[in-house]
């Protein structure tokens, strides 16, 4: 597990900081622009001064009399989600790919100047289960990830303006009301509503906000997308439907739903891997080929805060490495040295594997494990006894339970 | 057009070495004109601090507009099949592991490494270039920089470490 973005960095092939602009390409681009700007400007002129004449024909025919109107459902839906408070949401999205549904995933969370406390669960065949837990203050996420029971801390982009990602802020009817601020809503229905995305309109993408016109509050969201690839087109479709959209009022009850807690029992934490690995406790220290490698393999994946001295044999060519909340299971052949590392909890519950095609999958588990029984492709199923904190499954198997 | 000269003087360099990374010097002129041209058009739309990402955002579907020309042109002289994955990498060597198991890989995947390691645009930066959420550009790093891996471990046929799979119930 070589850092192969900084390889990718070494083989950069173009630098632009040496780079020469051809004058060509200069004279070129200078040359042509003004004029095309020009025409195109001249057009927008013209197509502006026939849109507003066409604009206030509409409104003239639409308001009787010209005054007075009710306030649209747009600035209702406006005014009944901005404000002071917290705004709170649940909705379910489905995601289809060529007509077909391939996820429904659901999402709650609260939101309010910027700080955001969003959970998703994916839903399948009626099971839920946590995808993620991500909180966001001061332009810095911090998600939990339930699938590798680890944390990611990122900085997000300012998201003051309307972004290609209508979902980018988190908060579902955020770009709604940005929409409405700027004059970026366009009216489609009595209850249906667009927000002009920035990029060109053939761009294929398109955002449609449906309201209740009793609370006008939102029902659904729907997020198209249409992509050509290789002369084909696909369309893509994201549907959310708004199962609640409320404002909170700003009490200490819906303030600490934003309070940046670290999610209750997640993510590594100070647990010896020896207390639950015995071969950390006994078996031999590897060679010093492979302590090589595995020096290497510590200082390039810091984030593990592996203990290369710790590292102890479990079979020829195999390696536990224990680090501050992780393990990695080490891997060396004459062909090259990898490795697979997971949280201490993880390695607990599920084991920390690596392999490849032709040697099989080897597994290492913590004690008190006799087998691991595997399922392979093809429906088929094995038990496989284990041996020093390890088994070692068939390239084929995809799955195992520990059997105690 | 002063606005533009000021674009260009300041983000020229940086576009043009974006498709010289991406295509052939005669093919990359032309893609750097065409985004200026546009950006011309739309000098109201590009944004003041992030005009260097508006400009790689550009670029990025102007070479797809490029590519699939070339791939319509390549299907009526029935060479498709020497293009099934694009017009030829320029940094392509036969000598470089790396660069050939790059080149292997699907466009998107090529598109999110290259951002990140050549333009040295962080995730959030990545992100706007692609269009999407800074959470979708780690995933798609993630999922980029494995299947580099892979693509690495299957040419030259060492061990790789394989995803944690789901344990059934």
């Amino acid at each position: 597990v070589t850092d192969l973005l900084d390889e990718l960095r070494d083989a950069n092939p173009v630098d632009a900081g040496a780079l020469e602009v051809p004058p060509r390409l200069s004279a070129r681009v200078l040359r042509r622009a003004p004029a095309d700007a020009r025409r195109t400007r001249r057009l927008r002129v013209c197509l502006a001064v026939m849109a507003t004449a066409a604009a206030v024909c509409v409104i003239i025919l639409l308001l009787p009399g010209g005054r007075g109107g009710t306030p649209s459902l747009a600035s209702r839906a406006y005014a009944a989600t901005s404000g002071d408070g917290v705004i709170h949401w649940r909705t379910e999205q489905h995601t289809y790919l060529s007509g077909h549904q391939v996820e429904h995933r659901r999402e709650e969370g609260w939101a309010r100047n910027g700080v955001t406390h969003i959970v998703r669960y994916a839903v399948r065949r009626g099971n839920v289960r946590l995808i993620d837990d991500s909180r966001t203050a001061d332009r810095r996420l911090r998600m939990y990830l339930a699938s590798s029971d680890d944390y990611l801390s990122t900085r997000v982009p300012n998201g003051k303006g309307i972004s290609t990602d209508p979902l980018a802020s988190g908060d579902p009817f955020a770009t709604f009301r940005r929409a409405f601020r700027t004059g970026k809503l366009t009216r489609l229905g009595p209850r249906r509503y667009a927000v002009d995305l920035p990029g060109d309109a053939d761009d294929g993408i398109s955002a449609i906000y449906e309201l209740d016109p009793r609370t006008a509050l939102p029902t659904r969201f729907t997020l198209s997308t249409s992509v050509v690839s290789r002369a084909k087109r696909y369309d893509n479709k994201l549907v959310m439907r708004f199962e609640t959209y409320e404002r909170l009022p700003f009490t200490p009850a819906n303030r600490a739903k934003l309070r940046l807690l670290p999610h209750p029992g997640a993510g590594p934490k100070h647990d010896p891997a020896a207390a639950h690995f015995a071969v950390l406790r006994g078996a031999r220290r590897p060679g010093s080929g492979a302590m090589r490698a595995i020096n290497r393999l510590a200082d390039q994946q810091q984030h593990f805060a592996l203990d290369a001295s710790a590292a102890r044999a479990i079979s020829p060519g195999h390696y536990l490495v224990p680090g501050h909340g992780y393990i990695c299971l080490a891997t060396s052949s004459s062909k090259g040295f990898g490795a697979g590392c997971v949280t201490i909890a993880h390695a607990v519950k599920h084991g920390v594997s690596t392999g490849n095609p032709v040697t099989g999958i080897t597994v290492g588990v913590p004690d008190g494990v006799k087998a691991l029984r595997a399922r392979e492709r093809g429906g088929k199923s094995e038990t496989v006894r284990v041996h020093d904190n390890h088994a070692t499954l068939p390239s084929s198997a995809y799955q195992w339970q520990f059997v105690r | 057009v002063r606005a533009l000269d000021e674009l260009f003087r300041l983000h020229a360099a940086e576009v043009l070495a974006y498709a010289l990374r991406r295509t052939d010097a005669e093919a990359a002129e032309d893609v750097v004109s065409e985004v200026f041209l546009i950006a011309a058009r739309k000098l109201d739309h590009v944004p003041e601090r992030d005009a260097q990402l508006w400009l790689y955002g550009v670029a990025r579907r102007v070479l797809a507009n490029h590519r699939r020309g070339a791939r319509r042109r390549a299907a009526l002289t029935k060479v498709l099949g020497d293009l099934q994955r694009g017009p030829d990498q320029p940094w392509e060597r036969p000598d470089c592991p790396l660069l050939e198991a790059l080149a292997a890989l699907r466009p998107a995947d090529r598109e999110v490494l290259m951002l990140s390691a050549w333009e040295g645009l962080a995730a959030p930066a990545v992100a706007v270039v692609l269009g999407c959420s800074p959470h979708a550009v780690h995933t798609r790093l993630h999922r980029a920089r494995a299947r580099l891996h892979a693509e690495i471990a299957r040419r030259d046929g060492v061990p790789v470490s394989v995803a944690q799979p789901e344990v059934f119930p």
